[in-house]
């Protein structure tokens, strides 16, 4: 079911949860809505369920105005972060929910039900919990009830809030797959509320990142990483280095100069921010050229097969943080507290300011 | 893993611990707090309550039946149980109604009217039964137009049921209200969601996680009701074989120094009253248990 959202506003009291948000989200697609806390991406999505009403704005389904279509008649799925499942109710008879309360006149005859609740258990794999109650089952198992217990009534759309959110990293990463590997099976058109750009990078065809109730972009895991709009996108998306400075004749002025051999679209006079990075940095202990910044090793981290660096650059005072593959690193054969030399590989440049944004930083 | 192969883990688990009492426990202080529990217990409601059985077994075997089972002590069983049923089952549907409208929606005096629901608790029971007897006489601000309609409260039966259904009001709403209180949201969104109405979201979702605190408000009440004396004496009219209650009987046969026929019916209500709590927990555990709560 392709969905049309058409300039939605709703704010809670005084607070603007989404300031106009249009978006459009072609049958069939698996659609991530991605933001920090509190950018209106949960609000959004339970406006398209119905369980919110917009203050204003008009929500379209295959064309049709369903703004006004009571959540029971809207043919959604919902999946909640903490699974909502009823706990009084064996897996069974969770999964069988929505076929028992539809209205005597298309309820499906009790065989029909016995099969297609079988099937979808066999589908999330568990057909051997049906007579368990939902306490006895595992995080990861019982979203996949949830799952299969909003499948059950044959939704045009599923919608899913932060379904991996409450779940531990190993499992989360299984669920993951299972769920893209589900959408492909099914096709059926997918929303999906996470705060974690992984996820939303990993699992979706199209990202839309969200920002104070404003959408910020909107395209694939490509292009919001490779073409970030605006510097909340490219901050959000993972961890990275600002240089604020003067641009002129392709060179931002930062303390050191930083050559831009990106196409910027800047022009040439006034403040850039250019962000690179970690893994962004060539790392050399002598510097062949003027676009080089001497920098000092104050800390090195091994994660793996990574080595995370953190080096001091006069006149900066926040560290520049380089990420390095652990066999370059030895090959450097240098301690804390080497002198270096950084030349980035890759910047990207804007014009407008940063927006204060919680990383996802990892600390040294 | 199938069932079986777990329980039969979970006993060889429990095998190692000491005897089939005390577990061992992280948490110290099993012996002492336990100890006490007891102690206590005995003191206030063991030992009493077996001076009450030994009271009643000093009359012959014959004698205490023929007590208990007098014409006049029936029909206060009867009038007693009975209205202690009706009073909880109206209980069960507004103390529910109250803490529905407590529990979920905000509006002005709230906070009055949470605190209002406790008054029954506080209010000394003679001066509740003497003002309910002034509302519901026939001259009464209740009385007088309910006597028109043909409908007597005061020195009737419905006396009775009314008193007992202030008294243990609060019991239902204070045990329901709660567990409404957090009840999850995303629950009743759900069910919604996949396409229940308000009704069959209330019948399938929202009353399962009530019933047990219902049942539980429900013998609160119920034990409440029955063990009352003070406010229904007052609008019984107390008429033998009519509106008499039970404790009224008792308190009767201590006033004619009648301590062992006394002490027989008390035995008598106390086991029947004990059963039923009884059979409530127990209802209650099954349920907990099959749930896994």
């Amino acid at each position: 079911m392709s969905i049309h959202i058409d300039n939605v506003r709703k704010n809670f009291g005084t607070f603007e949860a989404l300031a106009g948000v249009s978006l459009d989200i072609p049958s069939g697609e698996l659609v991530a809505l991605l933001g920090p806390s509190g950018s209106g991406k949960t609000t959004l999505l339970r406006i398209l369920a119905g369980l919110e009403a917009p203050d204003s704005g008009r929500i379209l389904f295959e064309g049709r105005d369903a703004t006004n279509d009571h959540v029971r008649e809207r043919q959604v799925g919902f999946v909640f972060q903490h699974y909502a499942l009823f706990r009084h109710l064996t897996i069974f008879e969770n999964v069988a929910y929505g076929l028992r309360v539809k209205p005597k006149a298309s309820r499906p005859a009790d065989s029909y039900i016995n099969d297609r609740v079988n099937d979808l258990l066999k589908l999330v794999q568990l057909d051997w919990l049906g007579d368990r109650y939902p306490n006895q089952l595992s995080g990861g198992q019982r979203q996949r009830i949830a799952l299969a217990r909003a499948l059950a009534v044959e939704p045009k759309l599923l919608l899913l809030d932060e379904p991996f959110g409450a779940l531990d990293a190993k499992v989360r990463l299984e669920l993951r797959h299972w769920l893209r590997r589900l959408h492909d099976d099914l096709g059926i058109t997918s929303v999906f509320v996470t705060h974690d750009q992984e996820e939303a990078m990993e699992v979706s065809d199209r990202v839309v990142i969200l920002n104070q109730g404003r959408i910020e972009q909107v395209g694939t895991p490509e292009e919001v990483y490779d073409a970030p709009a605006s510097p909340f996108v490219h901050e959000f998306l993972g961890l990275t280095n600002l240089f604020t400075g003067n641009l002129r004749q392709e060179v931002l002025a930062a303390g050191r100069n930083i050559k831009i051999t990106e196409e910027s679209g800047l022009d040439d006079k006034g403040g850039a921010y250019a962000y690179v990075r970690p893994y962004d940095f060539e790392v050399s202990p002598q510097a062949d050229g003027e676009d080089w910044l001497a920098a000092e090793l104050a800390l090195s981290q091994t994660v793996g097969n990574i080595v995370r660096l953190s080096f001091r650059v006069a006149g900066r005072e926040e560290p520049v943080r380089v990420e390095l593959e652990k066999e370059r690193f030895r090959a450097l054969r240098v301690g804390v507290g080497a002198k270096l030399f950084l030349k980035p590989r890759h910047v990207q440049v804007f014009s407008k300011a940063p927006v204060a944004v919680e990383t996802p930083a990892w600390e040294i | 893993m199938s069932a079986s192969s777990q329980s039969s883990i979970r006993t060889s688990l429990t095998r190692p611990f000491k005897g089939p009492f005390k577990k061992r426990s992280v948490l110290p202080g099993f012996g002492l707090t336990f100890g006490y529990t007891i102690f206590y217990l005995s003191l206030i409601v063991l030992i009493p309550l077996g001076a009450l059985f030994l009271k009643a077994f000093t009359l012959s075997l014959p004698d205490i039946w023929a007590t208990v089972t007098a014409p006049r002590v029936l029909a206060s069983y009867r009038i007693t149980f009975g209205a202690a049923f009706i009073a909880a089952v109206i209980n069960l549907f507004v103390g529910l109604l109250i803490a529905w409208v407590l529990a979920r929606y905000e509006f002005k005096g709230k906070s009055i009217l949470d605190a209002l629901v406790d008054l029954p608790f506080a209010l000394p029971t003679a001066v509740a039964g003497i003002a309910l007897t002034t509302v519901f006489s026939v001259n009464g601000w209740l009385g007088a137009p309910l006597a028109e309609l043909g409908i007597k409260v005061a020195y009737t039966p419905i006396g009775i049921i009314v008193a007992m259904v202030f008294i243990s009001l609060p019991f239902q709403v204070r045990t329901v209200q709660p567990v409404l209180e957090d009840l999850e949201k995303e629950l009743e969104e759900a069910s919604a969601t996949l396409g229940a109405n308000r009704w069959q979201t209330f019948r399938h979702v929202i009353f399962p996680v009530l019933a047990p605190s219902l049942f539980t408000g429900f013998a609160l009440g119920f034990a409440r009701a029955l063990g009352e004396y003070g406010s229904i004496v007052f609008i019984a009219g107390n008429m033998p074989m009519k509106t008499e209650i039970t404790p009224l009987l008792i308190i009767t046969k201590l006033e004619q120094y009648q301590y062992a026929e006394a002490t027989a019916i008390a035995a008598v209500t106390l086991t029947i009253s004990f059963a039923l709590l009884f059979l409530i927990n127990y209802v209650q555990w099954r349920n907990r248990r099959r749930y896994s709560l």
